[in-house]
């Protein structure tokens, strides 16, 4: 009997025993089985900051999961040997919810992320793990491209507290040609996660020649501010030849400054640079004194002046979590 | 000829029903098999090879993104 999996836009209609686009979610026995449930390919200890989240619990650890598979096929996957493999192809750790609960706690993080391929595709995992972990107080993370369907994204959204969300570019011919997806349902679900109280933090990877314009710039940071808010947090990330993208350079440090610029005038008021050295590029700022709240340098935290979730100099309420 | 009797036992055509007869009514009756007859259902769930997970280390050194 053929069934459709409903988690993504995508809609697989699998037929028995046949894996649907992502590689992880299968037809067995008439029903949608995600076969890497329990079974993590990838387990870390990261500083949150990597996610990246800025204005998420600043300084702490996440434990970090993901199993095999995705449900984009971006061409400048950093994470493809993982992302674009088959499970069958991948060698897994046997990791049940409870444990990853267990070893995050020995561990000390005071969040579990769901990240590196996409929590999307492995759902049902994510979602029993984020279950247990709340129960014995962890945070969860979801780092996501954010190409999920509005149902499965509200129900896990009430057991989230903080998310990465990629917007790639904010073309709908992008999506398509560079990632296989489309655009519309990231920006719902972007605006669904903000509007359920996790906490969103938007990243845009910027490639040089496909979405470095400064058209580009703006239309995306326009959409962020109108649809997020201004206080939305806006990472910009410099690209690294990769998997099949390999014939375009690094992004230039210089069209990441004009990025931050065009980001910055246009009134986001926590704009980042990432993936570089730059001065200032991972600072956080207070929006109304302009105080220098968290300094950054890579990953670790030098400073970090935010007393209960404000400015300790002119007392504006900073947007994230801070406890 | 001991063997040969065996062999000879084994070939007939009624012994082979009775044996699947037995695992019918072992299967009806919910006696668990013999393990080289029931599958492994934690290899059946995850296709790939399953690591132990005490290897782990703490490290920053994960997937290079997220």
């Amino acid at each position: 009997m053929s069934v459709q999996c409903k988690i993504c836009p995508r809609g697989c209609e699998l037929s028995e025993g046949e894996a649907g686009n992502c590689r992880a979610r299968k037809n067995v026995n008439g029903k949608v089985t995600l076969t890497t449930y329990g079974f993590p390919c990838a387990v870390h200890v990261d500083p949150v900051e990597k996610k990246p989240m800025f204005h998420f619990l600043p300084g702490s650890k996440s434990f970090s999961i993901a199993t095999a598979g995705c449900n984009l096929h971006c061409r400048n996957c950093q994470n493809w040997e993982i992302s674009q493999a088959k499970p069958e192809d991948v060698p897994a750790y046997e990791l049940p919810p409870d444990k990853v609960v267990e070893k995050a706690l020995e561990y000390k993080c005071r969040s579990i992320a769901y990240t590196y391929t996409d929590p999307v595709i492995f759902y049902e995992y994510a979602m029993d793990s984020s279950i247990k972990a709340r129960e014995k107080g962890l945070k969860n993370i979801l780092v996501t491209a954010g190409y999920i369907n509005q149902k499965p994204l509200k129900e896990i959204c009430k057991f989230t507290d903080g998310a990465n969300i990629d917007l790639k570019a904010f073309s709908d011919k992008f999506y398509r040609d560079v990632c296989k997806a489309t655009l519309k349902p990231v920006l719902d679900a972007l605006v669904t996660s903000k509007e359920c109280g996790v906490e969103v933090e938007v990243t845009n990877l910027v490639l040089p020649t496909l979405n470095d314009s400064e058209s580009d710039f703006k239309s995306l940071v326009k959409w962020v501010k109108e649809n997020m808010g201004a206080e939305t947090p806006l990472h910009f990330s410099r690209f690294y030849p990769n998997y099949l993208m390999k014939n375009l350079p690094p992004t230039p440090g210089e069209t990441l400054l004009k990025a931050r610029e065009i980001a910055k005038s246009e009134g986001l008021k926590h704009v980042y640079i990432g993936n570089i050295s730059s001065p200032d590029g991972e600072n956080t700022f207070c929006p109304s004194c302009g105080k220098l709240l968290i300094k950054r340098t890579g990953y670790s935290i030098d400073t970090n002046e935010i007393k209960n979730g404000a400015c300790p100099q002119c007392f504006s309420k900073i947007y994230g979590v801070w406890q | 000829m001991l063997l040969k009797n065996i062999w000879g036992m084994a070939m007939r055509r009624r012994f082979f029903l009775r044996l699947s007869g037995l695992f019918a009514v072992a299967v009806f009756a919910g006696i668990p098999l013999p393990a080289f007859v029931t599958k492994d259902k934690k290899k059946e769930t995850y296709p790939g090879k399953i690591m132990r997970f005490d290897n782990f280390k703490t490290s920053t050194e994960g997937p290079w993104a997220g």
